[in-house]
């Protein structure tokens, strides 16, 4: 289990004493002792994959130098395969390689050939992530974009820095190399980094957590909901659980790079208000948008190759997508069905922001139904799942779900829409810390006196499990 | 980019990492944890060095560091309070409100709403026991809602489906042909009509009186003629501590009425007093009364360990096995040496837990 920032032990234990060790650390020292903190918080949730971590992350730092020094382009290339085959080698091992035995073994089946067993692979804590950041550094100083080459220590501090490391925004090299040699990271970068934390921490803890039963009441029954009103229910809350919760996740880890002086890209621009799916993907999950965009879609050869290859390259751009979410057929699913909508888009002209801005609440109306509808590949356990919830949404059912809808979980839901449809393309965190005016003081103040206590009640009491018989 | 003066920003790192190190700070001067999930704190898994790479011993530390920290208690009631008094809302899933304070199980909805243990299931197991050559009376005290359904009324569950399984449960075990069967859907009703109430309003275990009366019904069906009326002593209200109300998260206690079965002349040995636990590795003797020859086991659930001290004085010789905590072994053992049997579960927990494998043994 993963040390997650809303969680007691981070909150009330690591976090005041990675601040206090960070801030009394003589400054020439700080990457150093960030290394180590974010490695005893990898430790707590990994265990002995630390020395995998280590060991990996020394492997690729040692062959970017070699292709820093290499004297020829071929050996250049050379390497850089080397470096990115084992990096994807290793993702298609620990991730991939149950989901591939199923697959063999489903067309072994068709075809009347044994059936192979692969047994269970410990996953790495956040393989994913680490793996794809490591990889855009490699790329980065095979193109040249990286040209000085940082110390050990710092590729280090880049490759593992806690706040980042578990669940993105994925940095790399070039967001934050100046801010590794030298970054301003004092009390203004610490009060902006804990407004933007709280802010995060509210988004979990008063909404996501609140919405997040509903929805996994929705998707119990592997037969699908029992009523089309509980089917849209589940589905809705699970739309809103989710972005709540990444994009919370995502405020808090930018506001710990910004207590610890780093300024990491944003990872949400209010993706539910995007006016088609293409601007969808502009808002959501950028930092991983980004980087299919720089290092496998242009590399394709972008959309500058003719009508048939691009819509080929973004067609394995979206499958690759949803196969980075999960080792499960749901997500190659979820990432096709982007897709196609994607290309439609693309060969209507639907996809251009500017058109038809009179028409742009019915086209955020339309694009957010996709989107929904999506969500539920992204959540049901199998494709026969997904199936079912299909069915329930799209006929005629009525049953109780018994969906826990008190009058909390409502308020949850109220809040989740008002922010998702207020106006304006930056999320409410971004705004609080960027913006001047008496409004955005107002907001802070409102984060830091009501949202932070009450979100820290909320995180001490998460813990709370009682036991109906005690007296045993 | 929006930058606040040097003296606002100390002021809002002073803020946030006073918020941060507070319950730690609270420990230093003296506020600990309480054992609000009620059954005990975790212990500390010590200083290992050889664990350092292990991420179970993490979470051990991690389990230990959420139970241990100072204020915790405190949070969890302020959120119970604020759930229950502001939101008119249940502060944990386990529990359902119902009208003027009082609380319910929500698992005994749930369950009996996903047709997890469908009644013929529940027949057939009570069926089994009752046929069985040895003596077994079977107890099956109904939901709490079922009884005081009047007081329930969490509009968000449905708890038509549940009302629906226990009277079917009830027509069912009422037949002729299952004569061992303790009607104590009967005995709880006539409860209610007596005294009000069958049930604790803020625990999921009856009132002392409606105790007493199934402790009698069971008497009067192991031996007709025994049950003896002086031995129900009243002693006023008293304060009681709640399961629904500890895991709502709000603690206190309860106001209720105490009523004990205290039988004059009964020695026993070794003494248990009305209202502790069983041992499960002692038989109880009475002598000094008549009382039902024999061994008797009673395999309980948590109202009749409640009632362990009531029933001891009615037996020559008893011994208690809890159904959750009995090793299998022990269980055998126990079986083998007993006369007659009490069975007692709560109607969500009785095909879960009587299966194929007691009846065997009880064989």
């Amino acid at each position: 289990m993963p040390v997650v920032f809303s969680s007691v032990v981070f909150v009330f234990g690591f976090l005041p004493v990675a601040l206090g060790l960070y801030h009394s650390a003589p400054r020439r020292h700080r990457n150093l002792v960030l290394s180590l903190l974010s490695l005893a918080f990898y430790v707590w949730g990994a265990g002995s994959f630390v020395l995998w971590l280590l060991i990996s992350a020394a492997v690729d730092f040692r062959i970017a130098r070699a292709i820093a020094a290499a004297d020829s382009p071929s050996r250049r290339r050379s390497l850089v395969a080397v470096s990115i085959c084992g990096n994807v080698t290793l993702l298609a091992y620990f991730k991939y390689l149950g989901l591939a035995a199923d697959l063999f073994n489903w067309l072994a089946g068709s075809v009347g050939v044994g059936e192979i067993s692969v047994g269970t692979v410990a996953l790495p804590l956040a393989i994913s992530f680490f793996t794809f950041q490591r990889m855009s550094f490699t790329f980065d100083v095979a193109n040249g974009s990286i040209r000085e080459l940082p110390t050990f220590v710092d590729y280090l501090t880049f490759s593992v820095l806690f706040p980042h490391l578990v669940a993105g925004p994925i940095v790399r090299y070039l967001d934050i190399a100046d801010e590794l040699g030298d970054r301003a990271d004092g009390s203004e970068q610490v009060a902006a980094g804990a407004v933007r934390f709280a802010h995060g921490l509210g988004k979990k803890v008063l909404i996501a957590d609140y919405l997040g039963p509903v929805a996994n009441t929705a998707f119990t029954n592997l037969d699908g909901p029992a009523s089309t009103a509980g089917a849209w229910i589940g589905i809705l809350a699970y739309t809103f659980q989710l972005y709540f919760d990444f994009s919370g996740y995502s405020d808090m880890a930018i506001g710990l790079g910004q207590m610890f002086g780093f300024t990491f890209p944003e990872n949400f621009r209010r993706p539910y208000a995007a006016v088609s799916v293409t601007d969808f993907w502009r808002r959501w999950h950028v930092s991983l948008s980004n980087w299919f965009r720089d290092y496998l879609f242009i590399p394709l050869g972008g959309s500058r190759v003719g009508r048939a290859t691009t819509i080929r390259n973004i067609a394995i751009v979206f499958a690759v997508t949803g196969l980075w979410h999960g080792a499960a057929l749901t997500f190659v699913a979820w990432g096709c069905y982007h897709g196609f909508f994607v290309i439609l888009e693309r060969r209507t002209g639907y996809n251009r922001v500017d058109r038809a801005p009179r028409s742009e609440p019915l086209r955020r109306g339309v694009t957010f139904v996709i989107v929904v509808i999506g969500w539920v590949l992204f959540r049901a356990s199998s494709m026969s799942h997904a199936g079912n919830y299909y069915r329930a949404m799209f006929s005629v059912r009525s049953g109780n779900d018994h969906l826990p809808l008190d009058h909390r979980t409502l308020l949850a839901g109220v809040l989740a829409v008002l922010v998702v449809v207020l106006p304006g393309d930056r999320g409410t965190g971004r705004r609080l810390v960027e913006d001047g005016g008496r409004l955005a003081s107002v907001g802070r103040l409102m984060i830091l006196a009501v949202v932070l206590p009450v979100s820290l009640t909320l995180v001490a009491v998460g813990s709370f499990s009682p036991f109906l018989y005690f007296r045993f | 980019m929006h930058t606040w003066s040097k003296r606002t920003s100390r002021c809002v790192v002073v803020w946030f990492v006073a918020l941060l190190v507070l319950p730690l700070a609270t420990r230093v001067v003296g506020n600990n944890a309480r054992d609000v999930e009620g059954v005990g704190p975790t212990p500390f898994p010590g200083l290992k060095p050889a664990a350092l790479l292990d991420a179970a011993y993490y979470q051990a530390l991690g389990s230990y560091f959420d139970q241990h920290l100072p204020v915790r208690d405190e949070a969890i009631e302020l959120n119970a309070r604020i759930a229950m008094d502001v939101f008119r809302d249940s502060p944990t899933r386990e529990v359902s409100i119902g009208n003027d304070g009082w609380l319910f199980q929500r698992r005994e909805i749930v369950e009996a709403c996903a047709d997890r243990q469908p009644m013929s299931r529940y027949v057939d197991v009570v069926d089994q026991l009752v046929g069985l050559p040895r003596p077994v009376t079977v107890v099956v005290p109904p939901p709490k809602l079922v009884i005081e359904r009047g007081e329930f009324r969490d509009g968000s569950v449905d708890s038509s489906c549940l009302e629906a399984a226990s009277a079917q449960l009830r027509s069912e075990l009422a037949r002729p042909v299952r004569a061992r069967v303790v009607d104590a859907f009967a005995v709880l009703e006539q409860s209610v009509r007596t005294d009000g109430h069958a049930f604790l309003r803020t625990d999921s275990h009856l009132t002392d009186p409606a105790r007493v009366q199934l402790v009698r019904a069971v008497i009067e069906t192991m031996k007709p003629g025994l049950w003896d009326d002086a031995a129900v002593v009243d002693s006023g209200l008293h304060e009681r501590a709640t399961d629904l109300r500890r895991m709502a998260g709000i603690g206190g206690t309860e106001n209720a009425s105490t009523r004990l079965v205290r039988r004059t002349g009964a020695a026993l040995s070794p003494s248990l007093v009305p209202g502790d636990d069983p041992d499960p590795a002692t038989v109880y003797r009475t002598t000094g009364v008549a009382v039902v020859p024999g061994r008797t086991l009673v395999i309980h659930d948590s109202q009749f360990a409640q009632a362990a001290g009531e029933l001891v004085p009615w037996f020559a010789e008893t011994q208690f096995l809890n159904w959750d905590i009995v090793a299998d072994a022990q269980f055998a053992d126990a079986v083998n040496q007993a006369d007659q049997i009490i069975v007692e579960t709560v109607h969500n927990g009785l095909a879960g837990r009587v299966n194929k494998a007691l009846v065997d043994l009880l064989k």
